[in-house]
């Protein structure tokens, strides 16, 4: 999948957690969801699950641990879409 | 090092959905899931356990400062739980750490350090301000109040200065207080607690 297309996706995902707006308007590739974003922890396990539910694939607790960034999301989502 | 984390139960009520497909089995191993199902109000015991996975990894980022996202690593084992206190440890494979937690209807909170039976002062913040900024002004003043007072040292030379990874001390007229402190805050309620040695 190509990349505007997933973080379109990826967006629509974040926004009802996303606690800093400045920074999801500006949201890109490094972008942080915890630092920038300011999402509660608890609900990055919410954006696990929508991307989850959003591209069809499983992500395993070794990917999961990793997700913290826009790119790191992408690359886990390219990966499990290209195991499918 | 001591870590703490504090979650506003009516907030989390709002921001997240904890009974939905997959999210328990995503956050809590086994044996904590069956805490969970076991406990009257599983909804706390959801938070409680939340808050010392969440002060574990703090104290753990202290420790190693590598940001990841691995609740389920986390693994606790409660020791003892009534209505009001609980205490227990956590495990990350050899990082272990025991855990004070303190319970109510409108909050639950963890207190995590690296020794047992570890003494702090501590205090649960309710907010008086909406804002973000405010809040942590807030829960910062409460800090060095109570530090001064426990120190003996004067209140307007302490402050508060997060080093490069987001970690908080305390500093007394410049200098790096050797006490260690942690802040959380969360909705409308903010916690600071402070290792006393």
């Amino acid at each position: 999948m190509n990349k505007d297309k997933i973080i379109a996706e990826l967006k629509k995902i974040v926004k009802p957690y996303v606690q800093d707006n400045a920074s999801f308007d500006n949201l890109a590739e490094d972008t942080d969801f915890i630092n920038d974003l300011k999402i509660n922890s608890a609900n990055l396990v919410d954006v696990i699950l929508d991307v989850e539910d959003a591209f069809e694939i499983e992500i395993d607790n070794e990917s999961m641990e990793q997700m913290l960034t826009v790119k790191a999301t992408m690359d886990i989502i390219n990966t499990k879409l290209s195991e499918k | 090092m001591i870590g703490n984390d504090i979650v506003d139960l009516t907030i989390a009520k709002i921001e997240s959905e904890w009974n939905r497909p997959r999210f328990l089995n995503k956050i809590f191993t086994e044996k904590e899931q069956q805490y969970i199902r076991e406990y009257p109000r599983p909804e706390r015991m959801v938070w409680l356990l939340w808050s010392m996975k969440e002060s574990a990894y703090k104290l753990h980022f202290q420790h190693n400062k590598k940001r990841f996202y691995a609740p389920k690593k986390f693994s606790c084992e409660m020791r003892y739980l009534n209505e009001e206190e609980g205490c227990g440890k956590v495990f990350f494979g050899d990082f272990r750490c025991f855990t004070q937690s303190a319970l109510s209807d409108k909050f639950v909170y963890t207190i995590t350090s690296l020794e047992k039976n570890k003494k702090y002062l501590s205090q649960i913040i309710k907010m008086r301000k909406p804002k973000y900024n405010a809040q942590h002004a807030e829960v910062y003043s409460g800090a060095i109040a109570q530090f001064a007072e426990y120190s003996g040292k004067s209140h307007d030379k302490i402050y508060i200065k997060k080093n490069d990874y987001g970690i908080p001390f305390l500093y007394f007229k410049d200098e790096k207080a050797k006490t260690d402190i942690s802040i959380s805050h969360h909705g409308n309620y903010g916690a600071f607690a402070i290792e006393m040695s």
